[in-house]
């Protein structure tokens, strides 16, 4: 089952690369350090729980600001089950924070012009309405929840122009 | 911290030289069953025996496997099984949920809060009744050891364990809408002490916040319409402040657009009227509970309904 998440999450990360035209100018992978050291400072990593994983998901582009993505999940030690916290860390080109918002299980899957896609619905602070897209305004202050039918998205065969 | 109470018997019970009075024997018939009836790995594949007071093969061979299981002295053979008042094996025994009622410290602290909750929000459109099973569940999964850890009795629903759990702080101080759900009174008592009682009724808040679902509301204050007449440098905003109305009222009851250019002299139709958050509806439990742990544990609801089922099976 997860496998099988994780290939659809690359399969769409693939199908998006290839197929969007509108796709920003990617910034410069930023290496690992960078990453933590820029999550430090937004203070998303916190001394007392353990960083399990900070990623580079993608680049979004809002109102011509290339804004970086960052996955960053953290789980803090109980006397049961761990607590998780998992964030979706939005900086700006200069690496200041814009945006930090957490979620459960709805990790961010890839970038698409201003919107960011995630796996499953999210509800900021439970606002309603939840939706799988975030759609970033005003260089990333302004966050709005979308909804995206996956079964609208292209299949890899067809972003490529296969014949059927 | 309470200490544990350890279930008395008079005299031995076992194989060999054993006493085995009735009243003893019944005692230690009923623990076996109802660590069997909790799911105890050192009984398992074992079924319930009558509490008869009768020494039987079985009652041996349970007593042998729980002491092996357990650590409690070398194998012996079904006729060397003993059990003492007050040693090892009656304190492992008394140590069973279902026994030890410090398993049960918060049922009243629980039950009050849940209570509260379920008369607060029970007319609440899509509200379905909090079982306050599901939350001794869930105090079960939070603090697995139960009341020989600490925590237990400090932090029973874990939230405000860390600097940085947003939990705690977000019922504490009325953030994303949660003082639609919570009281002043609550808030202010998590002001000075968040353990303890106050860790019950901030993990049940919190459970209850993530299961709200909030959307923002235009309120008609006043029905009746008025008329506002357009001047230089007016806009829907500006006119929306002063009038005490919403820019969705005026664009509503005058068929404007957002982007509608205004005329000096217009006459704008509005009532009064304005914006506020409200409790729209409400998520599954099961989701909330889930989001309580954050994606920290991807067990962790297997875990919730395993101890829920124990739970339930009892309470």
């Amino acid at each position: 089952m997860v496998a099988a998440r994780l290939l659809l999450a690359a399969g769409l990360v693939a199908v998006f690369s290839l197929s969007s035209c509108s796709q920003p100018q990617s910034a410069p992978e930023a290496s690992q350090a960078r990453l933590v050291e820029a999550l430090l400072q937004a203070k998303v990593i916190q001394p007392d729980l353990v960083l399990v994983h900070a990623s580079h998901t993608c680049d979004l582009l809002a109102d011509g600001m290339l804004l970086r993505v960052v996955d960053a999940r953290l789980i803090g030690k109980t006397a049961g089950s761990p607590r998780g916290f998992n964030h979706i860390a939005v900086f700006g080109p200069d690496w200041r924070l814009v945006q930090d918002i957490q979620y459960v299980n709805q990790r961010p899957l890839f970038c698409k012009g201003n919107q960011l896609v995630l796996f499953g619905d999210i509800a900021i602070r439970n606002e309603m309405p939840q939706g799988n897209v975030l759609e970033f305004a005003d260089k990333g202050a302004t966050v709005v929840v979308k909804s995206l039918d996956y079964n609208s998205l292209p299949t890899f065969g067809e972003a490529r122009g296969f014949p059927k | 911290m309470t200490p544990l109470s350890i279930v008395k018997i008079g005299d031995t019970v076992g194989g060999g030289k054993a006493k085995n009075n009735l009243a003893d024997v019944k005692i230690v018939q009923g623990l076996f069953n109802d660590a069997i009836d909790f799911g105890d790995p050192a009984v398992h594949g074992l079924a319930a025996i009558p509490a008869d007071g009768k020494i039987s093969p079985t009652l041996l061979k349970m007593i042998q496997q729980y002491q092996r299981l357990k650590g409690l002295g070398p194998p012996a053979k079904p006729d060397d099984v003993v059990i003492d008042p007050g040693k090892g094996t009656m304190k492992h025994l008394s140590r069973n949920p279902y026994v030890d009622a410090r398993w049960s410290s918060w049922d009243d602290d629980i039950k009050t809060e849940v209570a509260s909750y379920n008369k607060k929000f029970g007319s609440s459109s899509g509200y379905s009744t909090l079982d306050w099973r599901l939350i001794k569940a869930q105090v079960w999964t939070e603090v697995k050891a139960g009341p020989d850890a600490g925590d237990w009795w400090s932090r029973p629903m874990q939230i405000g364990k860390f600097a940085s759990d947003k939990g705690l702080q977000v019922i504490r101080g009325g953030l994303d809408h949660s003082d639609l759900v919570t009281d002043q009174k609550l808030r202010d008592d998590l002001k000075k002490d968040s353990t303890g009682g106050n860790n019950i009724r901030a993990g049940v808040a919190y459970d209850v916040h993530l299961g709200a679902q909030y959307s923002r509301v235009e309120v008609i204050d006043q029905p009746a319409v008025k008329i506002h007449v357009v001047v230089k440098k007016d806009t829907l905003d500006s006119i929306a402040k002063a009038e005490s109305t919403t820019v969705h009222n005026l664009e509503s009851l005058n068929g404007l657009a957002s982007a509608s250019v205004l005329s000096l002299g217009q006459q704008l139709k509005f009532q009064l009227a304005h914006w506020e958050w409200q409790i729209s509806g409400w998520d599954p439990w099961t989701d909330a509970i889930e989001a309580y742990n954050g994606g920290g544990d991807p067990n962790y609801m297997t875990k919730i309904a395993a101890a829920l089922a124990k739970v339930k099976n009892r309470w």
